[in-house]
């Protein structure tokens, strides 16, 4: 069932089980007081009634009437004559008990005590109604009539005037065909608000749940459409209530999945690539190999011309080793958890001095090196190697003066490498951290470069919270940088530093000594302070 | 793809005339759930009786040791009741109370032998007359509770018209000691009347029957005014035309009319028994004689009430 069908069927059982519960009591209640009302009014008119019957019995006990027409005007006169009430009573003149009943605002009866009619003027009259009435009491009996309904109020009256006791059974009508026509308008009344309430409540209930379901309906149109593909669909739903909330949801999802599918494709797009790129590297010193071996299998080659093609096949096996081993740092690198341990950064330095100095003397290089003091997290093996690939790439890049800074900054410890290599396009910054990515790829064919060191430096780099920074003019060099987090004590000291108003760099730190090696090939660095290292 | 699916739409279908059956059946119930209330009711019946007879047994006694102690605040009390009478609860006589027939029997004494040879006609006898009698006790106001005091036989009255040719008098007698509270008499003015002597002695009796054990001194204040009741001559204006003021019809109008005031206290609570007396000389259109008529009123009143009508 549909939700606006489930609104309208929830709001209408409410609405119409409360309307209908609220005027059933409202109108029973109207009724029974109604009801009651009369039967008291009944009963008080009865006492009225009968003190007047009572009185004129006690009149005509010793009077006797006829009806005076003399004048235009008719008059009850009474006369001495007390044995015309026998003539009275037998029918002649007006009757006693016609005369007792006209007096009377209400119709009544008159009954012998075994239930003979004297007079009656009442309407529909039960005469087991008769048989409950005592002395003591008045009964009374609500009864339906012709005209509508009435209460039949009676009781048994002592003729304390007439000679001979007597019981006379009084009984009188009262008409309650108004209240029961009030009531029944008041019904009336009642189902036609009843009809209009209720019109006007499926109106309201309909506009009501098409408001709640309209936003839900886009909603769900946009999702399909979503599922077919357009992942560019948005709601423009307005409102800070829970709609509006769920349209944004909606939306930050859209934008999620939308990131993600980008994120994915680009996923799938690096690894064809790297797939594409690995076969092609493979491929080209495999040819190489395969074809010097071809030609030592067929021919017969001087010794000369033996060792070079021994040589080539030695030379690529060593790049496809290079390689080999490189996507083996890779693939190790993303399944391997490292763990960052507290070391100092200058210590660090002079490892890295020491370890390319043969390279340096090689390439009759420059080396400076120049590291503020700081305690560091990192994890020394692959900081080691990260720092490696960047200097051999600035080395590779025909860089005479290479130079290694370590400087300590508010965000972290900051490791720069500075070149005065060949540099590069601006356009190719982005790409160079990609696997198998080369400039130049004749250059880096003839350096056994397969195209990871930087790949591999970079994800070194988001292993120690960060990533590199390249900064390239093409001619006249580039320049690489990173952060570091410090450790948690070193941070804690610049934050005490930092709130006593001091110097709370380590550059501004007064340097225990300054220690400055220019040997060529080896490195030389001070213990503390700043070290400075000329390679 | 959206595919069309037929079982919804009857689903929802249903739901709307669920909708619709349950708001026209309330509709249809509570008619007749009413309909059935209204038979019911018509159906039903019942007793009453006024006053509730139960208690009524218990709390005769102490009414008429009420009545011994305190009279005079009984008729305080009577005074006040004649206030509320217009909310006044009718009902059978309580067991000790007067019945209708003792209490004619009452009125016409009292008027045989009291009233009329107060007004000089000794000699007068109520022979033919037609009763108008109802038991009353005065209503309680509205959130007004006193169930101690609630049906006491003592605070019931009987208001009793008699009317014959010669008067018409209707009294206030107590259900229970048959006491005449209050009476009002327009009666055919006696031959013998004298005002200044029968009203006198009218209040006397009338304020002695309400305090038999104490004797009253007779008061005349200076504010009142005993007037001697003039009987219309034709030379003072025996017919309205004479006098040159148009006599309106029916019986009663006036052309001339005298009154007096007298009072008396009765004990020490300022309670008043008064006499008013008030004659007047009464046609009838196409008759030429005028009828003299008398209307005496013995009622009890409040010492405060007549200051307030002095000022």
């Amino acid at each position: 069932m549909r939700l606006f069908t489930r609104i309208f069927l929830f709001g209408m059982l409410a609405f119409g089980t409360a309307f209908s519960v609220s005027g059933y009591f409202l109108l029973h209640y109207s009724l029974e007081s109604s009801m009651a009302r009369e039967a008291d009014f009944a009963l008080k008119q009865y006492q009225q009634d009968k003190f007047a019957v009572q009185s004129a019995m006690l009149s005509y006990s010793n009077v006797t009437l006829f009806q005076d027409t003399k004048d235009s005007q008719s008059f009850l006169i009474w006369q001495s004559a007390p044995e015309l009430l026998v003539s009275v009573e037998a029918g002649d003149g007006p009757g006693l008990f016609s005369a007792l009943a006209a007096e009377l605002g209400v119709p009544a009866a008159f009954f012998t005590e075994d239930h003979q009619i004297l007079f009656s003027s009442l309407k529909d009259f039960d005469l087991s109604f008769l048989n409950g009435l005592s002395e003591d009491t008045h009964t009374y009996r609500f009864c339906r009539t012709a005209e509508g309904a009435c209460i039949l109020v009676g009781s048994i009256l002592d003729w304390e005037g007439s000679a001979e006791p007597q019981k006379i059974l009084f009984v009188t009508q009262w008409d309650i065909g108004k209240t029961l026509s009030s009531q029944h308008t008041l019904r009336q009344y009642f189902l036609r608000c009843y009809l209009i309430a209720i019109a006007a409540g499926a109106a309201l209930l309909g506009g009501l749940s098409a408001l709640l379901t309209g936003p839900l309906k886009r909603m769900a149109r946009a999702a399909r459409r979503m599922a077919a593909g357009d992942y560019g669909e948005r709601l423009s739903l307005n409102g800070d209530g829970e709609v509006g909330e769920l349209a944004a949801s909606f939306n930050d999802m859209a934008e999620a999945v939308e990131e993600k599918l980008g994120q994915l494709a680009r996923a799938a797009r690096e690894k064809e690539d790297f797939a594409a790129n690995l076969a092609h590297e493979l491929k080209t010193p495999l040819t190489s190999i395969i074809g010097y071996a071809d030609t030592i299998y067929q021919k017969e080659l001087a010794r000369e011309e033996l060792r070079k093609a021994a040589w080539h096949i030695w030379n690529e096996g060593m790049r496809l080793e290079a390689l080999s081993l490189k996507l083996m740092d890779l693939i190790m690198l993303e399944r391997q958890d490292f763990l960052l341990t507290q070391m100092p950064a200058e210590e660090l330095f002079q490892d890295v001095a020491e370890s390319l100095s043969p390279l340096f003397s090689q390439h009759r290089a420059e080396f400076l090196m120049q590291a503020e003091p700081a305690e560091v997290m990192a994890e020394y093996d692959l900081l080691k190697t990260l720092l490696l690939n960047l200097i051999d790439n600035s080395l590779k890049a025909g860089g005479s003066r290479i130079r290694l800074t370590g400087q300590r900054e508010a965000q972290g410890y900051r490791i720069r490498v500075e070149d005065n290599g060949c540099g590069m396009e601006e356009a190719e910054l982005s790409r160079i951290t990609e696997a198998f990515y080369t400039v130049d790829k004749a250059r880096s064919r003839r350096q056994h470069g397969a195209g990871l060191g930087l790949a591999l430096a970079e994800r070194i780099a988001g292993l120690h919270g960060g990533s590199l920074a390249f900064q390239s003019q093409k001619g006249v060099g580039t320049e690489v940088s990173f952060l570091l987090p410090y450790a948690a004590q070193e941070h804690e000291t610049d934050d005490v530093a930092e709130n006593f108003g001091t110097a709370g760099t380590a550059a501004q730190k007064p340097a225990a000594s300054v220690g400055t090696a220019e040997t060529p090939g080896t490195a030389g660095a001070a213990a503390e302070g700043t070290s400075e290292v000329t390679g | 793809m959206k595919t069309f699916k037929p079982v919804k739409i009857w689903k929802n279908l249903l739901g709307f005339l669920l909708s619709l059956g349950a708001a026209f059946g309330g509709l249809f119930l509570v008619q007749s759930r009413l309909a059935g209330e209204t038979e019911r009711l018509l159906a039903d019946g019942g007793q009453r009786t006024v006053p509730p007879q139960p208690q009524v047994t218990a709390q005769i006694m102490d009414a008429t040791e009420t009545t011994i102690i305190t009279q005079e605040d009984h008729l305080l009390r009577f005074t006040e009741d004649l206030k509320r009478r217009e909310t006044a609860v009718l009902h059978d006589p309580l067991p000790g109370q007067l019945s209708m027939a003792e209490a004619v029997k009452n009125a016409r004494a009292w008027l045989e032998e009291f009233f009329m040879p107060g007004l000089s006609a000794a000699d007068f006898r109520l022979s033919e007359y037609k009763t108008d009698c109802y038991l009353w006790a005065a209503g309680r106001a509205e959130g007004e509770e006193s169930p101690q005091e609630e049906w006491n036989p003592l605070y019931s009255y009987w208001n009793v018209t008699l009317h014959s040719r010669e008067l018409e008098a209707s009294l206030i007698l107590n259900a229970l000691t048959g006491q005449i509270l209050e009476a009002s008499v327009v009666c055919d003015l006696p031959s013998a009347y004298d005002a200044g002597e029968s009203l006198p002695v009218l209040l006397s009796g009338y304020a002695d029957s309400l305090r038999p054990d104490e004797s009253y001194s007779m008061l005349f204040g200076t504010n009142l005014t005993v007037e001697a009741v003039e009987k219309p001559s034709a030379e003072s204006g025996g017919s309205s035309e004479q006098k040159g003021t148009t006599v309106p019809e029916g019986i009663g109008s006036s052309s001339e009319q005298s009154r007096a005031l007298l009072y008396r206290s009765v004990g020490s609570q300022g309670v008043l028994a008064a006499v008013s007396a008030e004659s007047m000389a009464a046609g009838s259109p196409g008759k030429p004689d005028y009828e003299e008529v008398l209307s005496i009123r013995l009622y009890l009143t409040l010492e405060s009430e007549i200051q307030q009508e002095e000022e």
